[in-house]
């Protein structure tokens, strides 16, 4: 690992946490203090606390699952809250949107659990586990393509919106409702640090070095998963963060996931709310999701990697 | 003196009923010397020792440590009583020599600082501490298994279980592995090793020998048996020799049986 890489690295991202909320229409008059304090603030801290959890959750699922592809979007979370999302629209169309975060919040999670119960068995191969996961998503997909097509157009115009993802918000509700599931998935992320560095080895070299690979596995699955379904309940899902974050450090620094882990959270804390910045440069009027922003960015580096990836094999 | 268990295999059987990859295996393996396990290809060696390790599910049949069942021992348990060498390293993740190193360290629970130095030490002892810093990726085969071999010491573990460990080293660093090896058991370590390379065998005078061929047990002596060449060859469905050179006796395989 390069230390002097990864303190650029963290510099960079502190800067463009900071420099995100004077980004955009210039503030002046009366409404300065006011859009700052309860606008473009807790933008930034809803930005980095969810940049945080998908990189870090991200750079955890690639480790486990012994995949570089491995992120909560290619692993069906985002599927699972999507479908959720829509069964509160369409089966409650008066309900209040908080209502609509909770049936994405346990959506993700159900997926995830599913998963979690095969990641359990430390005989299932990681490339098994990847794809349970992409079967899962693609079916949660079909169910949620299904429920549109019974759905009146008000319920699936409100599902396409809110599948968009934003970090939107006005005032610090969001942010601190956040705040404890995001920090727990951090915190129980990074004490399998050890773990996760044994692992880079292969689960069967892993489990001879003394690490019960099959719950570090369900673990890493349950509480990523957890931290996931609360940023995607509050947000809407915002793509290829866990997956692009992840790589760019790993390409800069070259670390093993004991500092892998930290340094994604911090890049991913100072990404997403530059990203929203940007998006807010780029049409000021009106309201650019940012997950339109990270997924313009994604795809190309994602294509990118796996033409990489692709050559390394050939 | 380390305590080392003693491990055996009773009526092991792995894989399917109809296309067993291990039946009805019995050895009982001691400490003190090196134990060979030679055979041809396909015969199960590295199916014996992953499931010496736990890494295979015995169909029928158990592998006990220290008169415990190998299954009833935890995680960690494990870990202090048998630590391997596979034969194909994953070569992933950017780590440093000194991170792989510390990795093997996980089963203590020990602050940072602690397994860095082990690390360090356990990289010494192999002659790899200028590597420390470097990516285990931009290491020669050599080199990473001069790292590999600290890890395997740094782990601690009672038993080194190594699966062809001189595939593509040249013959000095070969040889210079085996001395590890026989350092380790005659610190009253165990010590099984996979293994297709016979110019070892004269190198490793009183090591036990254990022959594998389809899955089974065919036959166990040690390697100064007076007809080792003759129960080898046999194994192998190779014609052989022992020829005495310098004092020492070699074996030498003259061509396939006929």
């Amino acid at each position: 690992m390069s230390g002097s890489r990864a303190l650029w690295l963290v510099g960079a991202a502190v800067a463009a946490a900071a420099v995100s909320p004077w980004l955009g229409p210039a503030l002046d008059g009366d409404t300065a203090a006011f859009v700052l304090r309860e606008l473009r603030l807790p933008r930034v801290a809803l930005g980095a606390l969810v940049g945080a959890t998908l990189a870090m959750t991200g750079a955890a699922f690639q480790v486990v699952f012994e995949n570089p592809l491995a992120s909560p979007t290619t692993l069906g979370t985002t599927a699972g809250a999507g479908l959720g999302a829509l069964a509160v629209l369409v089966f409650a169309p008066t309900a209040a949107a908080s209502l609509v975060g909770l049936g994405a919040f346990f959506g993700a999670l159900s997926i995830s659990f599913g998963l979690a119960a095969l990641a359990r068995s430390a005989a299932l191969r990681a490339e098994d586990l990847v794809l349970a996961g992409v079967a899962l998503s693609v079916g949660a997909g079909a169910a949620t393509t299904g429920l549109q097509l019974q759905a009146d157009a008000a319920a699936t115009l409100a599902s396409v919106r809110w599948a968009m993802g934003t970090l939107s918000t006005v005032g610090w509700e969001a942010p601190a409702r956040l705040a404890p599931p995001a920090l727990l998935t951090l915190g129980v992320l990074l004490a399998h640090g050890r773990a996760l560095q044994a692992l880079t080895a292969g689960a069967d070299r892993a489990a001879t070095l003394g690490v019960n690979t099959g719950r570090v596995r369900a673990r890493v699955l349950l509480f990523g998963a957890l931290g996931v379904a609360a940023c995607v309940a509050t947000t809407g899902p915002i793509a290829f963060v866990g997956l692009l974050v992840p790589h760019v450090v790993r390409r800069v620094v070259g670390a093993g996931p004991r500092a892998l882990l930290p340094l994604s959270a911090v890049v991913g804390a100072g990404f997403l709310p530059l990203a929203d910045a940007l998006s807010r440069l780029a049409l000021p009027d009106r309201d650019l999701p940012v997950g339109v922003v990270t997924a313009a960015l994604g795809a190309p580096t994602l294509l990118w990697l796996l033409a990489r990836r692709r050559g390394r094999m050939a | 003196m380390i305590s080392t268990p003693l491990i055996e295999a009773h009526g092991l059987c792995v894989g399917p009923a109809t296309a067993p990859r291990l039946s009805d295996v019995r050895v009982a393996l001691q400490p003190g010397r090196v134990t060979l396990l030679l055979g041809p290809n396909g015969a199960g060696k590295s199916t014996l020792v992953r499931a010496l390790l736990g890494l295979e599910r015995a169909s029928s049949g158990q592998v006990s440590v220290g008169g415990r069942a190998l299954t009833a021992l935890t995680h960690s348990e494990r870990a202090a009583a048998l630590g391997w060498l596979p034969q194909q390293p994953a070569l992933d993740a950017d780590l440093t020599a000194r991170e792989v190193v510390e990795a093997a360290r996980y089963r203590f629970d020990e602050p940072r600082r602690v397994a860095q130095r082990a690390a360090e030490d356990a990289l010494d002892a192999l002659g790899a501490r200028p590597l420390a810093s470097r990516p285990l990726t931009t290491l020669s085969g050599g080199e990473v298994q001069r790292v590999r071999l600290a890890a395997l010491r740094a782990q601690q573990a009672a038993w080194w279980l190594l699966d062809e460990p001189g595939n593509h080293l040249d013959p000095a660093v070969r040889f210079e592995v085996v001395d590890h090896l026989r350092a380790h058991a005659q610190a009253g370590g165990g010590v099984v090793l996979v293994t297709h390379d016979l110019g070892l065998i004269s190198h490793l005078p009183g090591a036990f020998v254990w022959v594998l061929r389809a899955g089974r047990v065919v036959d166990t002596c040690a390697t100064d048996t007076p007809d080792l060449a003759d129960r080898l060859g046999r194994a192998f469905g190779l014609s052989m020799r022992s020829v005495r050179v310098d004092g020492v006796d070699r074996l030498v395989v003259l061509g396939s049986a006929e």
